[in-house]
């Protein structure tokens, strides 16, 4: 049996030297829907992310993905996995070797024996879907930065994967581009039926597209719920995000309060 | 809290803290800073101007009159202050934490209205916790062996998911990088003759220019053909080799996937289910095992010739007298010698350049730093190998 869920992870901990990033994460992302994981920087959104494909290995804790137990998995079985998952990333994480046409041949390549025709044109549909046709053969170097994350969309989705992990898919892009994406993301939910979990800082983009939103804190899960639930939240973090008037900030003891700390000073004394 | 500095601010500092020393003034034209301890060293004053400028200037004195009081108290006097920026309030921050680290107790005894304001400007976490003790030198030592012995495990995991990858997981690659191997066999072998050949040839010329020096002094000329011949073969050859090209070429892989793994192209491989050991070192791997033993017996053979060159201008050796000597002195055990070990560089150059480059972390300064690391461990190692091989089989030679 299908599960509802694409994602379920059981008290996930992840961290890198003596750190830790990901603390007792437990979520469950819903299927055919679109997931934003918010939070302010540094606070382990793309370390979620990457936990979830296995490429931050956690220290304890669990991950299921697509009904698999990523950590049990051989290597074999991981690579067959991947053609269902497709991950864009922050910088677009193409082979700056490789050509933006050659970039997208790549996964077709690894995990079909499709013609070499079908695949050039394949690569010319996908390329289409994200407004690149002219880029095919530029290398990505010659791209701008937001050409970069389109041309890594596009290679996201040759293998038309069942959930596209986002990292930042709009950051740095210009508002007529961002909503472009914005609606393409929609229309593949809605057409596709794609799971899709992006990680995101764009108020805009995470109101008209979000579903679900999850909101780390400090490495926790701060909020987990629908849109809805999410813009009528108190949790400060949310109402800050959201823009509605922020509470009071919380205090942080001042450098004089500091200095008077333990006891009366001297000059009260003598 | 400002009622309190208030009453504060009102009382005399002098009634408080009595006789005043060790005044430090700047020159009038520049923005001044006086500092005054009170007697029993109990009480320090600031006053004048408290900036970047100033601070070097009362910095030194002002930590000193802190130690001097650890595990006791230090009043700290601002009423004088007529001006405070940000390096002015980040000094006293050091000072909070500095007090913390003493266990000492810093107190304000008076501040002025200039002083609060900048205080409350710029809010400062400080971290009064006292920091961690520096580890002894035990721990410092295990810290050392285990990172050692962690990076150690590292290389052992990808040598040896690079021997399986030569043999496994080779369809899905191969169908992405058709030709890869061969490629970079043209990179890192055919690209590197002219470089290697006239190193060998130059050291050829030299090693002959010396040894004919000694050996014409005992009549025996005729040697220089013998020991050119053999020391290329088995040792300098080999050597010069294997370390031209892990500058070479150790240094291209090494900063070439350290550059994959900071533009996230390796996580990118991953998670395209290629394995990003198989796409990138593999076929490193196997083009400079084939190369390595082919530049070595051309750079022996051009160093030889070096020597020749020498034997037959300078000390006027026939060439069929040098050839023969030479060919007579080389055993096929040094030859294959020679070969053995320069299959064991190739080795120990592309897995320390790929296991450097997988550690890179951040940015382009962490592709430069594990460049440097890797030619640098790499040139060690091969020396190392030398000199396990020379001592190996220096007995049986």
């Amino acid at each position: 049996m299908v599960s509802d869920w694409v994602i379920e992870t059981e008290d996930l901990a992840v961290g890198y030297d003596d750190k830790l990033v990901l603390d007792g994460i437990t979520v469950r992302i819903p299927r055919k829907k679109i997931t934003c994981i918010i939070g302010g920087s540094g606070c382990g959104k793309s370390t979620l992310l990457r936990a979830f494909v296995g490429l931050a290995e956690p220290r304890r804790g669990s991950v299921r993905i697509l009904d698999e137990d990523l950590l049990s998995l051989s290597e074999e079985a991981r690579a067959e996995l991947f053609e269902r998952v497709g991950l864009m990333f922050q910088e677009g994480g193409l082979l700056n070797s490789l050509t933006v046409a050659d970039n997208l041949m790549v996964p077709v390549k690894a995990h079909t024996r499709l013609p070499d025709d079908v695949v050039e044109d394949l690569v010319r549909l996908k390329l289409g879907l994200v407004n690149l046709e002219d880029a095919a053969d530029k290398l990505p170097g010659e791209l701008s930065g937001g050409m970069k994350k389109r041309a890594g969309l596009a290679r996201a989705l040759m293998l038309d994967p069942e959930v596209l992990f986002c990292d930042e898919p709009s950051a740095g892009l210009d508002p007529t581009t961002q909503a472009d994406l914005d609606r393409l993301l929609c229309q593949m939910r809605d057409q596709l039926g794609l799971t899709l979990v992006v990680v995101t800082h764009e108020v805009e983009s995470i109101k008209t597209i979000a579903d679900y939103v999850i909101l780390l804190e400090d490495g926790k899960v701060g909020f987990d719920g629908s849109l809805d639930d999410a813009l009528e939240s108190d949790n400060e973090t949310l109402v800050g995000f959201f823009g509605r008037k922020p509470d009071e900030q919380k205090d942080r003891p001042s450098l004089e309060e500091l200095m008077f700390f333990d006891g009366a000073p001297i000059g009260a004394a003598a | 809290m400002v009622a309190h500095l208030q009453a504060l601010s009102a009382r005399d500092p002098l009634a408080v803290c009595g006789a005043y020393r060790g005044s430090t003034t700047t020159s009038a034209s520049e923005p001044a800073l006086s500092l005054t301890a009170s007697p029993d060293g109990a009480t320090v004053t600031l006053s004048g101007v408290l900036d970047r400028r100033t601070i070097p200037d009362v910095h030194t004195q002002l930590m000193d009159a802190l130690a001097r009081r650890a595990r006791g108290n230090l009043g700290i006097d601002l009423q004088g202050i007529e001006k405070i920026d940000s390096a002015g309030v980040a000094m006293l921050g050091t000072l909070v934490r500095r007090a913390g680290e003493l266990r000492a107790r810093l107190s304000l005894v008076a501040v002025s209205d200039a002083a609060r304001d900048a205080m409350a400007l710029f809010p400062m976490d400080v971290d009064t916790e006292i920091a961690p003790v520096r580890p002894g030198l035990l721990e410092f030592l295990g810290g050392v062996t285990h990172d050692h012995w962690v990076g150690m495990k590292g290389l052992m995991v990808l040598s040896a998911d690079t021997f399986i990858g030569c043999f496994a997981g080779a369809p899905r690659t191969r169908r992405v990088r058709r030709g890869a191997t061969w490629t970079e066999a043209v990179r890192v072998g055919v690209d590197a003759l002219p470089i290697v050949g006239l190193i060998s040839f130059l050291i050829g010329v030299v090693v002959a220019l010396l040894s004919a020096a000694q050996l014409r002094q005992f009549g025996a000329s005729r040697l220089v053909a013998d020991l050119i011949s053999v020391s290329m073969t088995r040792e300098m050859g080999p050597l010069i080799t294997a370390i031209i090209v892990a500058g070479r070429s150790g240094a291209a892989i090494a900063a070439e996937v350290a550059t994959m793994q900071v533009s996230q192209e390796v996580d990118a491989l991953a998670t395209m289910g290629l394995s990003p050991v198989r796409y990138i070192v593999v076929p490193k791997f196997m083009a400079l095992t084939m190369m390595l033993p082919c530049l070595t017996i051309m750079s022996s053979l051009l160093g030889i010739v070096g020597g020749f060159v020498v034997s037959w201008l300078y000390l006027d050796l026939a060439a069929p007298v040098f050839w023969s000597s030479a060919v007579d002195a080389v055993v096929f055990q040094d030859v294959m010698m020679g070969f053995g070990k320069s299959v064991v560089f190739a080795w120990a150059i592309v897995l320390l350049a790929a296991h450097r480059g997988f550690q890179a972390r951040g940015g382009a300064e962490s592709v430069g730093r594990v460049t440097t690391t890797s030619v640098v461990s790499s040139i060690f190692w091969v020396i190392v190998i030398d000199a396990v091989f020379s001592l190996l089989f220096f007995f049986d030679g």
